[in-house]
């Protein structure tokens, strides 16, 4: 059988692909093509609690009546915050008015080069819009009482300009921009948050900017951006937790959710033969980190391994789809280092404690 | 992305009332939100969204230099007005002109070849909210019905050495192509207060384009009837005496009751003028009564009484005298006669004056070329002393002068730097 290219079929699924494969049954999966299957099982997005607080997150600060204008997505390599964007976010900010783009996902670009590449950042904002004679855009300055025409045809004056317009007259509510981290990694964080403020000002729209937890750090220190910015962290699943004595006990909700999350992946299974991973739930947890993505690349891989397979299941799959272990202590690492500066810097704590809390609320009740 | 648009769905403004935006307005305005120029826009987005090859236009300010389209030109405000509404999914689009109205009335020779703009309007919509009102381009129309002063000229007032190169300039309403002054400013025309003829004028005009852009469609046999309803008005039963008060021929009168030819604006607005008829309701079929007006037609602009002897020889003389050598043809011009007449009269010193405006020409033409080989040396020098080749882009970058073929820059940096890098 000729070999599966995965690559091929990720991220090539349009929302209204998505949707079909949405309303497929397993029975009708399992007829699919091949490479269909790939493609159906690809675009499946299970839903599970540590996302779904996400999203509330996220419904809470979208909108006019927010007062954040940039929202900073952060969490582990592989949750599964570019697709929760392109997919989730895209899907529900969908407009059926003519030639309006309330959601723009624009993936920032690494050219390798010593300076921020801006242009190329709004050349590629402006391509996601769809917006057409990219190369012939040109700057209008108004200098005292005259308007005039200035620089050569696609200057970055031109391009940010259009990009202002576009988002203007898209009626582009939210910016998400992924992979920022490839802008702030030229040591001038301030240049950049000022820049995307100004843009986001200018246009009227939200910015939401992903990344990994190096963001955190760098969208914190930028105190103009802090005042009105939130960050959503989408975390993962941990298999033993701290208790109030600091004992170290098993999460039972964290395992209960990530079998569901198995269990409802299973049940889409677009082959005859399901494998079975009920009972080892708490040692994919352990393989993936606990991270829903991992989770879904490594069952994407058995899914290749037994279609090339002939669709027979063989458990020497799970061997080979599994990420070695050098590879999971590296991921582990960056996670660990990456949670330790959360806490560090005391995110989700807040200034009033519970005692504060219940004096409000006792202050409120006699109020009434 | 099924419902996005290739360009912005921007709205028309002013849609349904007298102030309704033009066709050509709204391609500008376009362009500008695109941040594109016009010609870019028109060439290589709407002649691929349609398939219409715009190119064959030539360039915008060429195909637009009568202002034509705005109102209505065949052949050309229809294909650009289903460009943009194909390109923009804003159906609107379609009553930016008086396209619709060409089923009723003879629309040729009813846009005025002069841009013109209303002062006090330019300057209380500021760019870029901008727009240029249809009324302006239609030729009877003189004055602002909002303001109720004359609309003038939008010719350029700055001098030449303010003039932005082509590149530079931008083609948006409420803006002086020429200079780039927001507002006209840089027009010194006067605020005049228009006529009560003017005022009825541009008010019944407004009325008919409010009708138009809200959607209203009119039919020549309704129009027909309204025509004969207003002659018998005017002669009292007895409809060709019409023409003559009106002012125009009674062959035409005839032609137009009796449907061999429709109608055109002026001889129209003239008959509601002189009924004191509503131009609406004229133009639905039944006239109704309405404010009467002094307005009447006339077929060409009536030119002044043709000057004294004594005045064109006190011209001449004066224009010898003048240092700056005007041409024969302003001679005439200022005279309010053809340059021909006036050449036929006075042979030997029209010969005089033409040879004398050339040289000056000449000499004018040579001190701009050595001004511009100065400008071009200093340029090249500091290309070559910062190390960058020396192309006609960074030449253009470096002094903002644009080195098109067959300029008269291209000689010249030809002979100071061969061969010149093309990119």
């Amino acid at each position: 059988m000729k070999k599966l290219l995965l690559s091929e079929h990720s991220r090539k699924i349009s929302i209204e692909e998505r949707i079909n494969f949405a309303k497929l049954t397993r029975d009708q999966a399992c007829l699919l093509p091949a490479d269909q299957k790939l493609r159906y099982f690809f675009s499946l997005q299970v839903s599970h609690l540590k996302l779904d607080r996400v999203e509330a997150n996220i419904n809470q600060h979208l909108g006019p009546y927010s007062d954040a204008r940039i929202l900073t997505l952060i969490g582990p390599p592989g949750a599964g915050k570019t697709s929760f964007a392109e997919n989730a976010i895209a899907n529900r900010m969908r407009s059926s008015e003519r030639g309006q783009q309330p959601f723009l996902f624009v993936a920032a670009p690494a050219h390798g080069s010593v300076q921020i590449p801006w242009s190329a950042v709004y050349r590629k904002i402006l391509e996601s819009g769809q917006e057409p004679l990219i190369d012939h855009k040109r700057a209008t300055v108004i200098e005292g009482d005259r308007v005039v025409t200035r620089g050569p045809r696609v200057s970055l004056d031109s391009l940010r300009s259009a990009v202002e317009s576009m988002l203007r007259h898209r009626g582009t509510r939210l910016l998400a921009l992924d992979e920022v981290l490839h802008l702030l990694r030229f040591n001038n964080t301030e240049a950049v948050m000022d820049t995307l403020k100004s843009l986001a000002d200018a246009t009227d729209s939200q910015l939401l900017l992903i990344g990994s937890y190096e963001l955190f750090g760098l969208v914190t220190t930028y105190a103009q951006v802090g005042r009105r910015s939130e960050i959503l962290y989408l975390d993962r699943y941990r298999r033993y937790i701290r208790d109030d004595e600091g004992m170290q006990v098993e999460n039972q909700a964290d395992l209960n959710e990530f079998a569901s999350v198995i269990s409802r992946l299973q049940k889409r299974w677009p082959l005859e033969w399901i494998p079975d991973f009920s009972e080892v739930c708490a040692d994919l947890l352990d393989a993936t980190l606990g991270i829903v993505g991992l989770l879904k690349d490594f069952l994407m891989q058995c899914l290749v391994l037994q279609i090339e397979n002939g669709g027979k299941w063989k458990s020497a799959f799970v061997r080979k789809a599994l990420k070695p272990a050098s590879v999971l202590s590296g991921i582990r690492r960056e996670i660990e280092s990456g949670e330790e500066i959360l806490t560090k810097a005391g995110y989700a704590q807040f200034s009033f404690d519970n005692e504060v809390l219940e004096r409000i609320e006792s202050a409120s009740a006699h109020a009434m | 992305m099924d419902n996005l648009t290739v360009l912005y769905p921007a709205c028309p403004a002013a849609i349904g009332r007298w102030d309704c935006e033009g066709l050509v307005s709204y391609l500008c305005r376009l362009a500008d939100l695109h941040r594109v120029s016009v010609d870019d826009l028109v060439n290589r987005c709407l002649a691929v969204c349609s398939g219409y090859n715009f190119r064959i236009w030539r360039h915008f300010s060429w195909w637009n230099r009568n202002a034509t389209i705005s109102v209505f030109t065949e052949g050309r405000t229809d294909r650009l007005t289903s460009a943009l509404a194909l390109a923009t999914g804003v159906t609107a689009v379609a009553t930016l002109s008086l396209s619709k109205l060409s089923s009723a009335l003879d629309l040729r020779g009813m846009a005025s070849h002069v841009e013109r703009h209303c002062p006090q309007c330019v300057c209380e919509m500021p760019y870029p909210e901008a727009f240029r009102p249809l009324l302006w381009d239609i030729g009877i129309v003189t004055a602002c019905p909002r303001h109720g002063i004359r609309l003038v000229p939008s010719a350029c007032g700055s001098p030449p050495e303010l003039h932005l190169s082509l590149w530079c300039r931008r083609q948006v309403a409420g803006i002086c192509t020429t200079c780039g002054r927001l507002s006209f400013k840089c027009v010194g025309v006067g605020v005049e207060k228009a006529t009560r003829e003017e005022m009825w004028l541009a008010k019944n005009a407004g009325d008919v384009i409010a009708a138009v852009s809200a959607g209203e469609t009119f039919s020549v046999e309704r129009v027909r009837l309204g025509v004969i309803s207003m002659a018998n008005r005017i002669g009292d039963g007895r409809p060709y005496r019409a023409a003559l008060v009106c002012g125009f021929s009674k062959a035409r009168l005839f032609d137009w009751m009796k449907g061999r030819r429709p109608i055109k604006f002026a001889p129209f607005m003239a008959l509601c003028a002189a009924s004191g008829s509503d131009v609406l309701s004229a133009l639905r079929g039944q006239p109704s009564d309405a404010e009467t007006s002094t307005f009447r037609y006339s077929c060409h602009a009536k030119l002044s009484a043709y000057p004294v002897t004594a005045k064109r020889e006190e011209h001449i003389r004066a224009a010898f005298a003048d240092p700056d050598c005007p041409s024969f043809s302003s001679v005439a011009r200022s005279l309010g006669i053809h340059r021909t007449t006036l050449e036929r009269e006075f042979p030997a010193e029209a010969a005089l004056l033409i040879e004398r405006f050339k040289q000056k020409r000449c000499a004018a033409t040579a001190t701009r070329r050595a001004a511009a080989r100065i400008a071009i040396e200093h340029a090249i020098a500091v290309l070559q002393r910062d190390g960058r080749p020396v192309s006609r882009r960074n030449l253009f970058l470096e002094s903002g002068i644009l080195v098109t073929n067959g300029s008269r820059f291209e000689q010249i940096l030809l002979e100071l730097c061969l061969p010149v890098n093309e990119c």
